[in-house]
């Protein structure tokens, strides 16, 4: 699972971080259906031989792969030839068949006095997290400093004297659907906090809250749940509060696997002459259309813009790829006609399929064998690039072409 | 006047930012409430938007094309705009000024539809019928009910001019058309009172200055009424001629034509149907209808026999009346004090030099009379200057231009607004393709490596040469024979194009194929064309550009595109149309015909197929691109697929003179760099024509050349 084996360098905390329930379904929903199965065989063996494990998966490739990517987890250690599951997570597992994880998160014993409704809840946090997307698509000017630091950590921003310009990792984390940013921004969150197994905990945590109920402030650092409170993910009646409230996409993000991913709106129609319409209002909408498509017209709840050669291409020089738009393409229409997405395909294969280098020629060689021991060297050195006999034209790289017209001089010299 | 809506950007800045991403911004219009039943999105520069997912989407299609020019027609959003042509085009099948407003209202999801488009259509449709031009005894006249409007007429220099020419006619007053021109006023004014109109005014005007009037007059929000009352004509002799009983016309014809006929008198103007929709059958009921003399035109001698034939087929004309004046049959007999049908090309009639004897006497026959219709063909190829001569000499009542596309790379396009009349109706090919009238076509373009060694030559070639070497690139070739063997043992039927008559002759020499081009004679090529139709023996032929127009294949069902006529939109459309006719399973939903092009990668040929591919893209086409040169290499079969065939051809080529082919001077000769010359004029001057589709044109520009990257390699070494 992305966020915690990135997160964790250190194997220990990994560990400590399994003695969590939250911790372990969070892992356990996440990894493949495959690697979930190996994990319900084992869970009532003490161990396994290696040997005998490929007769539950379809091919050895297969039984390597499920155990490369358990591996990865440290969910199972092997002695010997034997391979036994990690005991914790065991315990962990086994104790779930039992009943449901509760979610561990402290809570207060005096009831809230300003218990907000839970359609404050979603208002406030949804406009939080709206006015951190409108910061990134550059609608709203600017975002606390701890939130510029946690995008600074995620490479969403980076740093160019006052300035913080958008990196393409941010288009590309933009067109994404809002769980996998939110993930993606728990992830830095983790990462960038001093106790990973209890943000770890804490975060995993999250998921299993239940929606409109308040926890107290004491499980995880004050900066952390700052930082949640202002990007939306979490509510607080009032920034000295020592109670929140979970924000509705948090809850079971990380914890259910069976949760409906959200409907994506279908607001896109693309025809096959390359003409996108858009029925949004949404300034997020327009914005994200505008890295990839030449806009046209706004019309009250309808944008018309198109898809060209040039828009397609810039959007690529900003480091999105045809997948990329195609994914988006696809997730907010009923369906994209195949010559269109073909050629976004063929837009980007044309891109990359010519690479300019400054180069250098040499032409003229005053006869064969000066041609050829030029070309020997130039080829040794690395600064070869492209040669032709009939010709006698060689191509080098310009950067490197330092040390080959050195050759050829003091070649020069000898000869005169 | 300008012809369309000026294109104002940011008509108001809206408050936020967002505006700035758009060209334009209307997004401070108020919807209705039950706007999502409603169909249209109208915006102020003339555009309008029309969903296809709306219940009232067929009435409101009917009234669109009526009055607005379709620009794109996909699956789910239809683009049309409104211009001063298609204003008049709508008032002239009386739709009023008040109705189209009205309408437009109706069915547009805002509240209120923009000002300036109100404005745009009062101004374009209110002057409609003040004045009339009638044809009367071989002369034109222009006439009006109105004080005033004929002296306001003369203050256009034309009209002027045009009156000074034929002052013969003008010393003699008129009077006796007087009390004839009156009743017919009072008829197109239904509803005016009589008494209001006392007098009624007319000057004779020029023949030659007919068309330039006409023009004027528009301009000057005159246009003048041309109709037809056929049926109170009792000067010119009466044709017997009607449809066969059993002759089925289809919906959309009838539609067509109810246009030209609605209020019992016929009204020029051009008709817009696919290719292999059966557009012969509607100029063939057009006649039978108004029953008088007729000419039809056409652009082949081929072309002739089939009209002359199918007028036998569908109708009941007598076969002695229709006579067919071709370059093989100069000395045709005519008698044109009976009625009679005439049917000749446009090289025919329009020919500027001298004419031989007995050619000559039967043109002057041909422009003595009043004819009652003028049928033109494929008359997208009428505005070229030689052919404004024909629309001249043959005086004729009434004109009925048909076409499959109404484009050109040029402007000239709207020129048929002066010399036929507004566009009267242009069917929609997605929708008849799903009711089966036309078959279902897979376009599919092919991309074509060009060979290391060729590339080489290319690059550093002449232009002509390099149009050689990408049409002859070998692995094209390769690809064509493929295409050749795969649907051959399909049981297809296969035409092959190519503009190129030196490549052609090389693959009709490979292939053992049979060609038809402009030097094959008539009854070698009718040979060629039986065997193909009716043979197994026959069963894939190469055609040059000779057979883009009017060559009636039924039984063809696939068309391998090779070499083209650079960006010629029309040219792609036309050779599409050769596989049109609806096939035997047409109600299928799988496709039923193919239409490959060819295409040699990193090429000029890359661009120019863009351009080519903008007309049937707007009508909703989607062309797959594939590259199937896996597929050739695993052959071992094909011509060139030896190292050494390659080197021998490409020697060939480059030893070869200048081509001479048969490419002449047209206006589809368009380069990368004069249209990027024409994109820029049109771009700066807002209202041309050529606006919109450039903006697509550029859209689709997908391959800016390889060799220019090339070349600015070059620079940096």
């Amino acid at each position: 699972m992305s966020l915690l084996t990135s997160s964790f360098k250190d194997y220990k905390e990994l560990q400590l971080a399994y003695s969590s329930p939250a911790v372990v379904l969070g892992i356990f929903r996440h990894i493949s259906l495959k690697a979930q199965h190996f994990l319900m065989i084992f869970l009532f063996l003490d161990r396994m031989d290696e040997k005998s494990l490929v007769k539950f998966a379809s091919s050895a490739t297969e039984a390597d792969e499920v155990l490369q990517e358990l591996k990865s987890l440290m969910l199972y250690t092997c002695t010997g030839g034997n391979i036994s599951m990690h005991a914790e997570v065991q315990k962990q597992l086994k104790a779930m068949l039992n009943g449901p994880i509760l979610c561990t998160l402290r809570t207060k014993s005096k009831p809230d006095k300003r218990k907000p409704t839970i359609e404050d809840i979603y208002k406030i946090t949804q406009n939080n997290w709206k006015n951190l997307i409108d910061y990134l698509i550059g609608l709203r000017e600017r975002v606390s400093v701890s939130i510029l630091r946690l995008l600074l950590h995620s490479g969403l921003v980076y740093q160019n004297g006052q300035e913080f310009p958008k990196t393409s990792e941010c288009f590309r984390f933009l067109l994404k659907p809002q769980s996998i940013q939110i993930e993606f921004l728990l992830k830095h969150i983790l990462a960038a906090s001093s106790d990973k197994v209890k943000t770890a905990v804490f975060l995993f945590n999250l998921s299993l809250a239940e929606l409109g109920r308040d926890y107290s402030t004491k499980d995880t650092n004050r900066g952390i749940i700052e930082d949640l409170t202002e990007i939306g993910l979490l509510f607080k009646c009032k920034q000295r509060s020592k109670r929140y409230y979970v924000a509705p996409p948090v809850i079971g993000l990380l914890t259910d696997s069976s949760k409906p991913i959200p409907l994506t709106e279908k607001f896109l129609t693309v025809e096959t002459n390359f003409r996108i319409y858009a029925y949004t209002q949404s300034d997020l909408h327009i914005v994200l259309l505008s890295y990839f498509l030449k806009l046209e017209y706004r019309l009250p709840g309808l944008v018309v813009g198109f898809l060209t050669r040039d828009s397609v291409c810039d959007a690529f020089k900003e480091g999105l790829n045809a997948n990329q738009i195609v994914d988006f393409l696809k997730n907010h229409s009923n369906s994209v006609p195949q010559n269109v997405s073909e050629q976004l395909y063929l837009w980007e294969k044309e891109r990359n399929r010519i690479s300019e280098y400054e180069s250098y020629m040499l032409e003229e060689f005053a006869d064969i064998s000066l041609y050829r021991s030029t070309l020997n060297f130039a080829q040794g050195s690395g600064a070869y690039l492209w040669d032709n006999f009939d010709r006698r034209v060689i191509i080098l790289h310009k950067s490197k072409a330092e040390p080959v017209l050195k050759y050829l001089q003091s070649l020069d010299r000898i000869v005169s | 006047m300008e012809d369309r809506l000026p294109a104002k950007r940011r008509i108001r800045s809206p408050p936020e930012s967002i505006s700035k991403y758009f060209d334009f911004d209307f997004s401070n219009f108020k919807l209705k409430e039950n706007h999502q039943e409603l169909p249209l999105w109208i915006c102020s520069n003339g555009h309008i938007f029309l969903e296809t997912s709306a219940p009232s989407y067929l009435q409101i299609t009917d009234f669109l094309i009526a009055i607005a020019e379709p620009i794109s027609r996909p699956e789910h959003i239809h683009e049309y705009i409104l211009t001063r042509y298609s204003l008049y085009a709508a008032v002239s099948v009386k739709l009023e000024t008040e109705d189209i407003v009205s309408t437009l209202q109706r069915y547009s999801k805002t509240l209120e539809i923009p000002s300036s488009v109100i404005d745009f259509i009062n101004i374009n449709t209110a002057q409609y019928g003040k004045a009339k031009l009638v044809l009367k005894q071989n002369r034109y006249f222009i006439e009006s009910p109105y004080e005033n409007v004929i002296s306001d007429l003369l203050n256009i220099e034309s009209v002027r001019k045009g009156k000074e020419a034929a002052s013969d006619v003008n010393m003699e007053i008129q009077e006796s058309h007087v009390e004839d021109v009156k009743e017919e006023m009072i008829r197109i004014m239904d509803g005016e009172n009589p008494e209001d109109i006392e007098k009624v005014e007319s000057c004779c005007v020029a023949n030659e200055y007919i068309p330039q009037i006409r023009q004027d007059c528009h301009k000057e929000n005159f246009p003048l009424i041309e109709e037809y009352d056929f049926i109170k004509d009792d000067k010119s002799p009466r044709l017997e001629i009607d449809l066969k009983p059993s002759t089925h016309i289809r919906s959309y014809q009838e539609k067509s034509l109810s246009k030209m006929f609605s209020n019992g008198r016929a009204r020029s103007g051009v008709i817009v149907l696919p290719c292999g929709s059966g557009k012969t059958l509607v100029g063939i009921t057009a006649i039978c209808t108004v029953k008088k003399r007729a000419v039809i035109l056409c652009t082949s001698g081929v072309a002739v026999d089939q009209w002359k034939r199918q007028l036998e087929m569908w109708s009941t004309i007598d076969p002695a009346l229709i006579a067919c004046f071709t370059s093989q049959n100069k000395d045709c007999t005519i008698d044109v004090a009976k009625a009679c049908v005439v049917i000749s090309t446009y090289s025919m009639m329009g020919y500027g030099g001298k004419r031989s004897a007995e050619s000559a006497s039967v043109y002057e026959k041909i422009s003595r009379v009043d004819w009652g219709l003028l049928v033109m063909d494929e008359v997208q190829v009428v505005p070229a200057d030689m052919f404004r001569r024909v629309i001249f000499d043959v005086k004729s009542h009434c004109k009925l231009g048909l076409t499959a596309t109404l484009v050109r790379e040029d402007n000239r396009i709207e020129d048929l607004n002066f010399l036929i009349g507004p566009k009267l109706y242009e069917a929609n090919w997605l929708d008849m393709q799903a009711q089966g009238f036309i078959a279902k076509v897979q376009c599919i373009e092919v991309w074509c490596p060009m060979t290391a060694e060729f590339f080489q030559e290319y690059l550093n070639a002449k232009p002509r040469k390099k149009l050689l070497l990408y049409v002859a690139n070998p692995n094209k070739l390769m690809t064509c024979q493929y295409l050749v063997k795969k649907h051959e043992a399909m049981g297809d039927k296969i035409i092959i194009f190519s503009d190129n008559l030196y490549i052609m002759e090389l693959y009709s020499q490979h292939l053992k194929l049979p060609m038809i081009k402009g030097n094959v004679g008539h009854s070698e090529r009718s040979r060629i064309l039986f065997n193909f139709e009716n043979t197994n023996a026959c069963n894939t032929i190469l055609i040059s550009k000779v057979g883009d127009n009017s060559i009636d294949l039924p039984g063809a069902n696939v068309i391998i595109q090779i070499s083209s006529h650079f960006g010629s939109r029309r040219q792609e459309a036309q050779r599409l149309g050769r596989i049109l006719r609806p096939k035997i399973n047409s109600m299928d939903n799988d496709f039923n015909a193919y239409f490959y092009s060819l295409v040699s990668q990193d090429t000029q040929e890359m661009w120019y197929a863009d351009k080519r591919q903008q007309f049937l893209i707007d009508q909703g086409y989607a062309y797959k691109v594939v590259s199937l040169t896996e597929e050739i290499q695993r052959q071992n079969d094909l011509m060139f697929y030896k190292k050494e065939d390659q080197k021998t051809l490409l020697e060939k080529l480059l030893q070869a003179r200048d081509m001479d082919d048969d490419i002449q001077v047209d206006p589809d000769d368009i380069t990368p760099e004069a249209m990027s010359k024409k994109s820029a004029d049109a771009f700066s001057s807002n209202t041309s024509t050529t606006t919109s589709r450039s903006y697509q044109i550029q859209a689709h520009s997908r391959n800016r050349l390889f060799a220019d990257r090339y070349k600015k390699f070059k620079k940096n070494k």
